[in-house]
């Protein structure tokens, strides 16, 4: 319970995937103009990661290493990936009209998106059981999904500022960045053995 | 109909192309990948006996000792530095769970069961800060220490360990691994010393 | 366009990482030294060449509808390839970028290349093209890395280069000196091609 608990605390906010690991950049930059589409975008990307870390775990035992197939790791998962994302936008399709118009136009970026096929390689790299995987997952999302939101609500409130023009955009989102890594940073060192 | 199956035809074309040409590269690199990581250990067990290196008649030996007296069979390797049938040192690896994720550390062990020193294999802490147990200045404080005359905590929980300075998590990890090693070895020294005269194939370089 | 043309557009004008802002992640997780910075830029570059001149080679082939899947296991049998023979041949190299590696996968550099001109372009033009945005993005990486391993380190590629009494300020080798690097590096691009433009 404990290590299970280190684990999803970790992957939140100390090992965040953003501000620590660099996984998942271009959605934190592309789609966090403001706070509601932010918001669409984290919750797609908690599902999407929790989905596809038990389905690769569950390949990469039963598949990849029970037919020792190992080195087609990342070939299978970015392809396991891409059609977990269409069946998921395809499901919520017919079932959930409200969900679709809230993940709709988000789920299809998912694909490309680094921190899920990420999520899915330290899975495995990390010698995760099947619960430790969902938590890891599930932690994973969430941390996405908190830092994409505080990214948003800060540029919302930003877009009424005067910034210098070679600083618009871009180049200000990644010294926000910069400042939230840094508060982040404070975490370290949350738990000693 | 036709479209489906040209589609699926040409997917199906594209994949084996795919598959083929990575089994042929997987098969290619196969054996230079294990050749790197056999070495890697070799090379860390040689930059932990420094004082061996290069002397006449030294050969390496390596064995698997099992533990199974107690039941669950846990088996470590060790790799032994022979002259002539005399055990000069014994190595193992240690692996323990860091900031960042794994550290392996191989420790190597001469006479009086004391460190003659300690290689970081692997790690993946932050760099600038855990990464530093990787330089010199830290890994070297653990030769010569052993079970009996060292406190094997950090300077400033009373101990005689120097902690790298923000990264009391790696150093607390590092110390603990290497410790926990330390005490494997003289629990099972007799068994592990048994092995040692018995394995005679020196392991390729 | 000739095929200088198409090489050089990738180097400043169309430069994949501070212009087009793609394939971020590796840009800023692998930075932390001119080494690292140098053997990404190479593995990306050999996965973006063989990736396009497949693409380019087979884009009569290979149907609209299954563009995007067949793009995919292209590049990933191209990744994977490069995984390998850099575990065989340069361990170290492969120990430092990790899981980045197999990420190439994802990078939106490769996957925007092969959209965006390889499936629509001669095999030739998409070699100087490939070749373009890999120098591009190597130098790319070369520069944040240096900078950030001068500032966080002392040392250039290992090599201590600031004299003795410098205090490396460790911040920039820290994740968010690679925020803080890039989003001031990108400030500077955006104020020099203001400059050439008006």
């Amino acid at each position: 319970m404990e290590q299970l608990f280190i684990i999803f605390f970790s992957v939140v906010v100390i090992n965040n995937f953003i501000l620590a690991k660099f996984l998942g950049l271009c959605p934190f930059f592309g789609v966090s103009r403001e706070l509601k589409s932010a918001t669409s975008m984290g919750l797609a990307v908690i599902f999407v990661m929790t989905i596809a870390s038990i389905v690769t775990w569950f390949i990469n035992r039963y598949v990849l290493i029970a037919y020792q197939v190992e080195f087609l790791q990342t070939i299978v998962f970015i392809l396991v990936i891409a059609a977990l994302v269409q069946l998921v936008e395809l499901f919520i399709a017919k079932t959930s009209p409200m969900l679709q118009r809230v993940l709709g136009i988000y789920l299809p970026l998912i694909t490309t998106n680094c921190a899920v096929l990420g999520v899915c390689l330290l899975n495995i790299k990390d010698d995760y059981n099947l619960i430790e995987t969902i938590i890891h997952g599930l932690g994973a999302g969430l941390g996405f999904t908190l830092a994409i939101c505080i990214m948003a609500g800060i540029r919302e409130r930003l877009s009424v500022c005067r910034v210098p023009p070679s600083m618009q955009g871009f180049p200000l989102s990644f010294v926000i960045g910069c400042l939230m890594a840094l508060s982040f940073f404070g975490f370290q060192g949350f738990f000693t053995h | 109909m036709r479209e489906l199956c040209r589609l699926a035809i040409v997917l199906t074309i594209i994949c084996c192309g795919a598959a083929l040409s990575l089994a042929y590269v997987y098969n290619l690199t196969k054996g230079p990948i294990a050749y790197q990581q056999r070495l890697k250990k070799i090379r860390a067990v040689n930059a932990v006996f420094p004082q061996h290196e290069g002397t006449q008649g030294v050969q390496m030996v390596d064995s698997l000792y099992c533990d199974d007296e107690s039941g669950t069979a846990s088996c470590r390797q060790f790799y032994f530095i022979k002259q002539d049938r005399e055990v000069l040192g014994t190595a193992f690896e240690v692996a323990t769970s860091g900031y960042g994720g794994t550290i392996e550390i191989m420790v190597g062990v001469s006479g009086e069961a004391a460190i003659s020193g300690i290689k970081i294999i692997n790690h993946s802490e932050t760099p600038g800060l855990g990464a530093n147990i990787t330089k010199e200045q830290f890994y070297q404080q653990f030769t010569v220490k052993n079970l009996t005359d060292t406190k094997w905590d950090l300077r400033k929980d009373g101990g005689d360990i120097d902690q790298v300075s923000g990264a009391t998590i790696s150093s607390i990890a590092v110390m603990q691994a290497v410790h926990e090693g330390l005490v494997f070895f003289s629990d099972h020294e007799d068994g592990i010393m048994e092995k040692a005269v018995r394995v005679e194939q020196p392991v390729e370089s | 366009m000739g095929f200088g043309a198409e090489f050089y557009k990738g180097i400043f004008k169309e430069n994949p990482s501070f212009r087009l802002v793609l394939g971020i992640c590796p840009t800023l997780a692998v930075t932390t030294s001119v080494e690292n910075a140098i053997g990404m830029g190479l593995a990306a570059t050999f996965v973006l060449l063989g990736s396009n001149i497949f693409i380019a080679l087979l884009r009569n082939f290979i149907p609209d509808k299954v563009r995007i899947p067949s793009f995919i296991v292209i590049i990933s049998t191209f990744v994977t390839i490069t995984d390998l023979v850099m575990a065989a041949y340069a361990p170290d190299l492969h120990n430092a970028l990790g899981i980045f590696i197999p990420l190439i996968v994802v990078n939106c550099i490769i996957m925007g290349r092969a959209e965006a001109f390889a499936s629509k372009s001669s095999t030739g033009a998409s070699i100087a093209d490939a070749f373009g945005m890999g120098t591009g993005f190597t130098l790319a990486l070369i520069l944040i890395g240096s900078s950030r391993e001068l500032i966080g380190n002392g040392t250039l590629l290992g090599f201590p280069i600031l004299f003795s009494s410098f205090k490396p300020a460790v911040i920039m080798i820290l994740p968010p000196g690679a925020f803080l690097t890039m989003g001031l590096l990108l400030g500077l691009f955006n104020y020099i091609s203001r400059k050439r433009s008006s």
